[in-house]
């Protein structure tokens, strides 16, 4: 319930401002053009990058919707206020992380397009496993971004920290994301490429229990 | 507090310890025989391989003190944890080093993102950021709790980081699988001796770096106290 609860209000706040989505979507839409001006020589030589890219492309939009969030949080000390609410810590983490997983789905919806546009990513071969594996990459960034976020953004040198712990401990993740991607952009059926939709959830399982977990012990004053 | 060498058992260790590494260098270079197909780039692997399980020993005693830490609030465990971190980073640096000296005369090249090898870098990228949250997470104790929480996401992400990068290319499966049981036995013997002496120096490395932190601790406390007098 509680979780319920700040989900609404992480949504409410964000359509109010759109302050994380912008931020994600014109980072994401500048980065794409500067791959299509680099790669303007040879498109199809670096179809086998793509997948690569697009991963890379939204861990930093993440990095960076994941300052944002945080940031209105910080302003007129509502985060220590948040932690200070009769509730579980985890309900906290759990409610931030979910509206967190969608913001940068929708900054996703909005930017891949342009993907297919100016890179000719081909994003209709597989739609619905294209799908698939951003939800489940998502859910996982989610689970891991807030967690750090949470935790490195409270530190007098967050903004530095945030990236440089996140990456190493995405590695994985970054890794199944791409490989999944590439096969489901090249139309392999699923039976060959099913291992890194099985690691991509593990990832997510693994790091939703820690982080409820260890939610409670990082949000104390 | 009394200084970690003037400590009667604390001599007694790194005499033993100072014994084994003297023995394990004249096993590895008088005893061991030469392989014939690797020549002298074999003997890096009386190092490289004890540094590496040592180097996770480490590891797992981050994680484990780390939990410790947060569910007991126990400076000590802390003092382990860091411990841990620092020698277990050291390690993993040495072993990031000796890799690619064994591969540039073997795969003719120092570094060919194989499995292991990108494993522990990755492994050392987390731990830089650890040193980091230590140095700039704010105050001694939050600092201390956010390094707990990432020594223990950094021993979860162990297995997902092994098994990502074993399939990211089967083809690059060049890391020698070190079937020692079907090594001759003298070199198996040289090699079970290398690990000994290399737990050794780990367990002496912790506990000297476990005491110098318990120093640090007792000094910055005192100082809290003079300072709020």
């Amino acid at each position: 319930m509680g979780s319920w609860t700040i989900f609404l209000k992480d949504l409410r706040l964000e359509l109010r401002t759109r302050e994380s989505l912008s931020a994600m979507v014109v980072f994401a839409a500048a980065v794409i053009l500067l791959f299509a001006f680099a790669f303007d020589a040879a498109p199809t030589r670096f179809r086998s990058f793509t997948p690569g890219l697009i991963w890379m492309t939204y861990f930093f939009a993440a990095v960076l919707g994941l300052l944002r969030t945080f940031g209105q949080e910080k302003e007129l000390e509502a985060y220590s206020l948040l932690l200070s609410a009769p509730v579980d810590r985890s309900t906290i983490y759990l409610g931030k992380a979910a509206a967190f997983f969608l913001f940068l789905l929708a900054a996703q919806i909005v930017s891949l397009p342009l993907f297919g546009l100016f890179l000719d990513v081909p994003l209709l071969a597989a739609p619905a496993a294209l799908a698939l594996i951003f939800v489940l990459a998502d859910l996982a960034i989610a689970a891991v971004g807030i967690l750090i976020a949470g935790m490195s953004l409270r530190s007098p040198a967050g903004e530095t920290l945030l990236p440089i712990l996140l990456f190493p401990l995405l590695t994985p993740l970054l890794i199944a994301a791409t490989k999944a991607t590439s096969a489901a952009l090249a139309r392999r059926p699923i039976s060959e490429w099913d291992f890194w939709l099985m690691l991509l959830t593990t990832f997510f399982f693994l790091f939703v229990l820690a982080g409820t977990f260890i939610f409670d012990y990082i949000s104390e004053q | 507090m009394q200084a970690f060498n003037s400590i009667r058992h604390n001599q007694l260790f790194l005499a033993v310890t100072l014994v084994a590494v003297i023995v394990n260098l004249w096993l590895i270079y008088r005893v061991a025989p030469v392989v014939s197909e690797q020549e002298m780039a074999q003997k890096i692997f009386y190092y490289h391989v004890p540094l590496a399980w040592n180097a996770l020993l480490a590891y797992l005693l981050v994680a484990v003190s780390g939990v410790a830490y947060l569910v007991t609030r126990q400076t000590r465990w802390d003092q382990w944890s860091l411990a841990g971190a620092e020698v277990g980073t050291l390690f993993a640096l040495l072993i990031l080093i000796t890799g690619p000296i064994w591969a540039t005369p073997i795969w003719g090249k120092p570094w060919s993102w194989e499995p292991r090898l990108t494993t522990m870098l990755v492994l050392f990228l987390i731990f830089v950021g650890y040193f980091m949250v230590r140095a700039f997470g704010g105050p001694y104790e939050r600092a201390s709790r956010y390094a707990a929480v990432i020594g223990i996401l950094a021993v979860i992400d162990i297995p997902l980081i092994l098994t990502a990068v074993t399939w990211w290319a089967p083809e690059v499966q060049s890391h020698p699988q070190m079937e020692m049981a079907q090594q001759s036995s003298s070199i198996l013997r040289v090699f079970l001796f290398s690990l000994f002496s290399f737990t050794l120096i780990l367990i002496y490395l912790i506990l000297f770096r476990r005491h110098v932190g318990a120093m640090e601790f007792r000094r910055l406390r005192g100082s809290e106290g003079t300072s709020d007098a």
